[in-house]
Parts: C-alpha cells; sequence; structure tokens
C-alpha cells in the first residue's frame, strides 16, 4: 500500500516556449507549451509541496504580465482540487531557487521550507558578483532571497547539507551539483516505506524538463539528452540523470517531471474547471481519488 | 508639436542618465540580499561579505552622485519618485548592516529599509519601461520571442539591458 498519495498539480504555462529551451541542440524546430506545476504529497500525518511555484499576486507579476505566463492560479485554487489548502502545507522541498520554483515562499504561511545549504551559498556568492556576470542570476529573484532571510530568521528556512536520508519519512533528497544549477537536488519518495524500495519516484526539479531528456526521441534505444539551460556542467547532468533512471529501475513512469505535460498520459488525469491538468500518481490507504 | 518633440527629448535624455542609477540600486540591493542571506543563514564572514559590501558602498556612492545630476521631467516624475526613495533606504540598509556586522548593539535591523527599498524598484520598474528588476534574458522559463518584442529588439540600451 502506498505511504504518500502523490498529486502532480499543473498550476500555470507558457504557450510556446522555445524547444531548444527544452531540449539541447534542437534549434529552429518551433515552440512547445511549457507547463508549470508542484507536486504535492500526503502521507504520514504531513502535507508536503515539492517546489512551490510562484506567486503572481506579488513580485511574480512582472513575470507573469513579462513573459506571457498564462492560467497561473493561486495554490489555495490548485490545491482545492484535492482538498489542500495552502494553510495545511508542513514542508516544501525546494529542488532549486529558481523563480517558478522558489516564488512562491510567501504563499504558504506554515510551511517550513528545506533547500540545499550549497544551493543559497552559490547564489549568495553570484549575487556578490560584478554586474556583467548577471547572466549566472537566471531568473532568480532577489525578492526570494529576502523572503529567504526573513524564513530563515523564524526558522522556517533551512539548509540541507548534502544528500539525505529520511529527510521526511521515507523521503530522500540526492544532490545535483554543477548541473541545472549549483546545487540543485532531486527527491525520491519511498512509497513502500523500504530502503530498498519497489515502488518508489523520482521528482526531478528542472534535472529533467521532458521525458526526451531521458530518451533522446528514441525510448525504444534511448539515450540521454540535456535540457536546454544547464548553468554547470552537461556531462554531470547526464550522469545524474542515469542515476536518476537507475533509483526507479529504469522505469521512466516513475520520473516525476515537473514541466512535462506527458505525465497526464501515464498517469490517471484530469483537467480542472480553470484548464489545468492534475495528475494522480499514487493514493495512501484511505484517501478517496480527486479525479 | 514642437513642445511635444522637446517633452519626448527631455523624457529620453532622463532615461538615458537614469538607467546607470537604476542599474546601481539593482546592484546595491542584489548583493546586500546576498550579504543577508549569507549572515542569517549561512553564517558567514567570510572576505566574499567584506569584498561585496565594499562594492555595494563604492556602487552606492556612484548612484548618489549620478542621482544627483538627474533632472526629472514631469513624465517621469513617478519613476523619479521611487528611485529616489531606494536610493534613500539602501543608504540606510546599508549602514544597519554594517553596524551589524560591526558588532553594534544598537545597529538597526537592514532587511526592513532593503525589502522597501525593492520595493521602490520594483515600482520604479514598473513606472517606466525598459527598467527590469529580473533579467529574464536567459531564463529557462521565458518566452523569448515576446520578450524581445516586448522590449523592442535588441537595439538601444534603454529598452534592452544586456546590449
Amino acid at each position: 500500500m502506498a505511504e504518500y498519495s502523490i498529486w502532480i498539480l499543473n498550476f500555470a504555462e507558457v504557450p510556446d516556449a522555445a524547444t531548444s529551451s527544452l531540449i539541447f541542440g534542437r534549434h529552429n524546430t518551433g515552440t512547445q507549451v511549457l507547463p508549470y506545476a508542484y507536486t504535492l504529497l500526503k502521507g504520514h500525518g504531513k502535507t508536503i509541496l515539492l517546489d512551490c511555484g510562484l506567486n503572481a499576486e506579488s513580485h511574480g507579476k512582472a513575470f507573469v504580465d513579462k513573459f506571457n505566463v498564462q492560467k497561473w492560479a493561486h495554490p489555495r485554487d490548485v490545491l482545492g482540487e484535492v482538498g489542500v489548502k495552502p494553510e495545511d502545507i508542513d514542508y516544501v522541498i525546494l529542488t532549486h531557487a529558481h523563480f517558478d520554483h522558489m516564488g512562491g515562499l510567501s504563499l504558504f504561511p506554515n510551511a517550513t521550507f528545506l533547500i540545499q545549504s550549497e544551493e543559497l551559498a552559490a547564489w549568495v556568492k553570484i549575487m556578490a558578483m560584478d554586474r556583467k556576470f548577471r547572466w549566472l542570476m537566471g531568473a532568480t529573484d532577489p525578492n526570494d532571497m529576502m523572503e529567504a532571510v526573513q524564513l530563515a530568521r523564524e526558522g522556517r528556512m533551512i539548509g540541507i547539507d548534502g544528500d539525505a536520508d529520511d529527510i521526511l519519512p521515507n523521503i530522500d533528497v540526492r544532490v545535483a551539483p554543477d548541473t541545472h544549477t549549483a546545487h540543485s537536488q532531486y527527491i525520491v519518495i519511498r512509497n513502500d516505506g523500504r530502503a530498498a524500495s519497489e515502488d518508489n519516484y523520482v521528482y526531478t526539479g528542472d534535472l529533467v524538463y521532458r521525458h526526451d531528456n531521458l530518451h533522446g526521441g528514441n525510448p525504444q534505444d534511448p539515450f540521454y539528452v540535456p535540457n536546454g539551460l544547464s548553468y554547470g556542467s552537461n556531462t554531470k547532468l547526464l550522469m545524474v540523470t542515469d542515476e536518476i533512471m537507475k533509483t526507479v529501475k529504469r522505469d521512466i513512469r516513475r520520473v516525476l517531471i515537473p514541466h512535462d505535460q506527458g505525465m497526464a498520459d501515464l498517469y490517471p488525469s484530469r483537467m480542472t474547471k480553470r484548464g489545468h491538468y492534475l495528475v494522480e500518481v499514487a493514493l495512501a490507504e484511505g484517501e478517496a481519488s480527486r479525479l | 508639436m514642437r513642445g511635444q518633440g522637446r517633452s519626448d527629448e527631455a523624457v529620453r535624455a532622463y532615461v538615458l542618465a537614469a538607467q546607470p542609477v537604476f542599474d546601481a540600486l539593482h546592484e546595491v540591493a542584489t548583493r546586500l540580499a546576498g550579504l543577508l542571506m549569507s549572515a542569517e543563514m549561512l553564517k558567514s564572514r567570510h572576505v566574499l561579505d567584506a569584498e561585496s559590501r565594499e562594492a555595494a558602498r563604492e556602487r552606492l556612492i556612484e548612484a548618489k552622485a549620478d542621482h544627483a545630476r538627474l533632472r526629472a521631467p514631469e513624465l517621469a516624475a513617478h519613476f523619479h519618485h521611487h528611485l529616489t526613495a531606494a536610493l534613500e533606504k539602501l543608504g540606510t540598509a546599508l549602514d544597519a548592516l554594517d553596524g551589524r556586522l560591526s558588532g553594534l548593539l544598537s545597529a538597526a535591523d537592514p532587511l526592513p529599509p532593503l525589502r522597501s527599498a525593492w520595493k521602490d524598484i520594483e515600482a520604479a520598474s514598473r513606472a517606466m519601461p525598459g527598467f527590469e528588476t529580473v533579467d529574464f534574458q536567459q531564463s529557462c522559463c521565458a518566452l523569448h520571442g515576446n520578450l524581445l518584442r516586448t522590449n523592442g529588439g535588441m537595439d538601444g540600451r534603454v529598452f534592452n539591458l544586456d546590449t
């Protein structure tokens, strides 16, 4: 029986992101819909969010307005589809410090946030660099860092140092240094509660944008292709991709990718009235389906 | 029409002169946010912090000098108001941070003026096109085609921070 109920919750999209930004080397091949999503876990008496999106009602509004992010919905509506309120979120595990994964800090008033310490340290270094290096800032908003400072003071922003097992019950984090960002992490959910799990999932953050990153468009003879934006090493990114695939015993369905709407085809899913997809990956004992 | 032309020219001249001030304030705020993160969460006091603090101070001094030379036309008054407020608040925040890091018990908290200054920077950004608070040029999630269109293409410093 599953230890956690798991839902992938789409909350916004960019309708025409360049394909080359998602899959390395696919230049001049048009655009694709780029969905934004976070993943909700419910189990062991805890409600956990993997990444927290962005806040289009405050500092994220400029981003949404300027870059054609469409269909953004507040977490009270997105989480409401599965009977959860933002106030119910106990923990948010942040894969990395980019705007669309960490920009929703203020939306979850009772949550404690977990991120790699070195991810923040790297951003501190970048923020101290000369203006000529501002490309490295990418889409990181200083506002999020100020919010993080406040949360740290309140004891609600906690740094993790490297790989960690059972950071929450049956949830492990694994660091991916020098890949998409300086210290991105991916999250392993062992949903049978066993150390050598036969029922695990990996939430990738932005280490993987698309299933094509996992098989190169050739599932019969797969090869790894980096996504279109790594601040670190593409080679290291591919090594981490292999780690992820080994973790899930090469079962691609168990790789939970927030930016791939194809997840909705791999599991039972439905569209909400706001036009977002909701994917039901697993249901814990006693949990009713939200489809 | 001639009056309109003079007005447009005045705004254009102001925008060109204000851009380095805005950029400097953005940099100072970003550095201060990083320094606060370092101090609060990473408990760091390493050499990078000192260098970054000195760089922030130097940039703020430059910004003050450039700001003093600005003459805001009426159309830019709203932007200028927020630019001026941000400049003052960043000075307050930097002084407070210096005090904190020097161990002064009486030092004020640098975070509130820093956050308030950032709100002014954001308000200034909204008041005038071409002054961006977050550089999305290489964002993984940016819509690059639209970005170039809305920012007026790759021509001109005023409308594109990367040129």
